[in-house]
Order: C-alpha cells, then sequence, then structure tokens
C-alpha cells in the first residue's frame, strides 16, 4: 500500500513537472520587456521557495533534536532526520537558485554577479547550509548531532534576512514580484503558469525529501545496529 | 527614366500563382527562422540562457536523484550483508 501510494505520487509528480514545463514554455506569454528570458522565473523563483521552506523544515528539526535529544532519544533521532534531510535538499535548490540567476543577470544587467544584499545573503545562506553538511560529513562523535543543530538553527536566521533584503536595502535584484509595493505584481496571464510550477517544484522538492529522509532514518538504523553488536561483542 | 520604367514593369509583373513548390519555399522559410536564422541576435542569445538556465536545474535535481539512489542502493546492500553475516 505504502510502496503504491509513493509510485502514485512520484506519478503526479513527473505528470506536474511536465504540465509546469509545457505552461512556462508554451502558455505563459513572452514578456513585453525581457522577451523569453524571462522565462527563467517559472524555475528560479519556485526553486527560492522550496529552498526557504526545507530550510524552515531544518530548523524544525534541529529545536525538535536539541529539545527532545536527553528525554525522547527516538524521536530526536526522527527531528534530527528531518533536520539532515531539509538542510540537503534546501542546498540543492539553493544552489540551482544561484546557478540560474546569475545567467538571468548576465542577460538582464549586463553581469553575472554583484555584491548585493540580495544575492550576497543568499550566498551566505547557502555556505551555511554547505558548512552543515560539511560538518556531518566529515566531523565524529557524539556531540555531532548537536553542534550541527545549533549551526541549523544559526542558518535558518539568515532566511528571512535574504526574503526581506530587497525590502530593506536598495539592491541590483528586482523588488519584490508579489507583496511589493503597489505597482508590483505579475500579469496575470503569467500568473496560472508560475503557479504550476510552483506547485510541481514543490511535489518534486516534497519527493526528494522523504527519499533522503528515509535514506538518512535507514543509517541511523544501521549504525544503532553496529553499536548495539560492537556492545555485547 | 529608366528606373521608372522599370519600377512600372515591376508592378505589371502578374503574381506569381500559389504553386506546391512555393508553399514549400514558404515552409522551408518558416522552418528557419523558427531555428533562429533569420532571428534577431538579441532573441537568439536570450533564448539560449533561458535553455541554459532550465538544463542546468534539471541537470542539478537529476543528479542528486541520482546520488540519491546509489546512496540508498549502497545501503541497502550493507543491510543485507550485515544482516547476513552478524558479528
Amino acid at each position: 500500500m505504502k510502496k503504491i501510494s509513493i509510485g502514485i505520487f512520484a506519478a503526479v509528480t513527473v505528470g506536474l513537472m511536465i504540465w509546469g514545463f509545457y505552461q512556462a514554455i508554451y502558455v505563459a506569454p513572452t514578456d513585453a520587456m525581457q522577451g523569453e528570458l524571462f522565462r527563467i522565473i517559472f524555475y528560479h523563483v519556485p526553486s527560492a521557495m522550496v529552498a526557504f521552506l526545507f530550510f524552515a523544515i531544518s530548523l524544525a528539526g534541529s529545536i525538535g533534536y536539541l529539545a527532545l535529544r536527553r528525554n525522547r532519544a527516538e524521536w530526536a533521532q526522527v527531528a534530527d532526520a528531518w533536520a539532515l534531510a531539509g538542510a540537503e535538499v534546501g542546498v540543492v535548490f539553493c544552489t540551482v537558485v544561484l546557478l540560474t540567476g546569475p545567467l538571468w543577470g548576465r542577460r538582464a544587467w549586463g553581469i553575472w554577479w554583484t555584491w548585493d544584499a540580495r544575492l550576497t545573503t543568499t550566498l551566505v545562506l547557502w555556505l551555511i547550509y554547505v558548512s552543515y553538511l560539511l560538518l556531518r560529513r566529515f566531523a565524529a562523535g557524539p556531540q555531532v548531532q548537536t553542534l550541527a543543530a545549533v549551526l541549523g538553527i544559526f542558518g535558518a536566521l539568515d532566511v528571512p534576512i535574504v526574503y526581506m533584503s530587497n525590502r530593506w536595502w536598495r539592491t541590483q535584484h528586482p523588488a519584490p514580484v508579489f507583496g511589493g509595493e503597489a505597482g508590483s505584481g505579475m500579469d496575470p496571464s503569467m500568473v496560472p503558469a508560475f503557479l504550476w510550477n510552483i506547485l510541481a517544484w514543490l511535489a518534486w522538492g516534497v519527493l526528494i525529501l522523504a527519499l533522503r529522509y528515509h535514506v538518512e532514518r535507514q543509517h541511523q538504523k544501521i549504525a544503532a545496529e553496529e553499536a548495539q553488536e560492537a556492545l555485547h561483542g | 527614366m529608366s528606373n521608372a520604367s522599370t519600377r512600372k514593369l515591376r508592378l505589371k509583373k502578374p503574381r506569381k500563382r500559389c504553386t506546391a513548390e512555393s508553399q514549400d519555399k514558404h515552409r522551408t522559410a518558416g522552418r528557419a527562422e523558427k531555428r533562429g536564422k533569420n532571428m534577431d541576435p538579441k532573441a537568439i542569445l536570450d533564448h539560449q540562457f533561458t535553455v541554459a538556465a532550465y538544463a542546468i536545474t534539471w541537470a542539478v535535481q537529476l543528479a542528486y536523484l541520482a546520488w540519491l539512489g546509489f546512496r540508498w542502493r549502497a545501503q541497502k546492500r550493507d543491510a543485507a550483508r550485515s544482516s547476513r553475516n552478524p558479528r
């Protein structure tokens, strides 16, 4: 039953990805100012949204681990697995944002990169979570999960700064399209394609997040079994 | 003087009938335009950058999915081996 539901969800996700691609390329009209280049928004912005969501999951997992590690060890392990899965999949989406952004910027602004607040805070966010993953990968000992949880919490503090950066400071990056000042927003003919792509990338993200969580839980179980065997000879 | 006469002649020239051959020529021209031969260079560059952004996105996502799949398989293999040969 579980396998069937996972298969159905995967099939729906693939369908959504194809539909989202079709909407982005064939249905959404060409932008009057930026032409075809504007279509990068359908991958760039949803990737950023999903990255923020998964960093929030990592934050919740990290807080959960720190809160439960002394009293409920098993629940703490579950929280830690979510923290790691959220951070890793978030880094993947943040990498997409940092790669597609400069491609857009090169054509729209004439430069690959500029040290403005939005771009710099996003790069810092990515670096914090990459250091989180490196810590998890290479450090050893009983304190690794605790240290990683603390780093995960500090990393998540950068998310609201990234989100607000182009509201607080003048940036090369455009002002917010949604929730910005009066006159901001997207042409109504482009909104369905944008929403379909958000849904598609969210479904894709949830799928790989669930897979990553499952792999981590399996890893924890194998590590626990090995530790038990080592204790009992 | 001669220019005016040629213009006249050109104007008088009967329009070509739309034959299957001429329709083929039109189609070929349309395809060439679609391929980008007669497109504005700025539009071609915009198109190439958009394609690059989409391709990079898919490359990153699928590479991660593949890595995750390999890791999952390796872990399953390790779990099966350790259950077969307990210390």
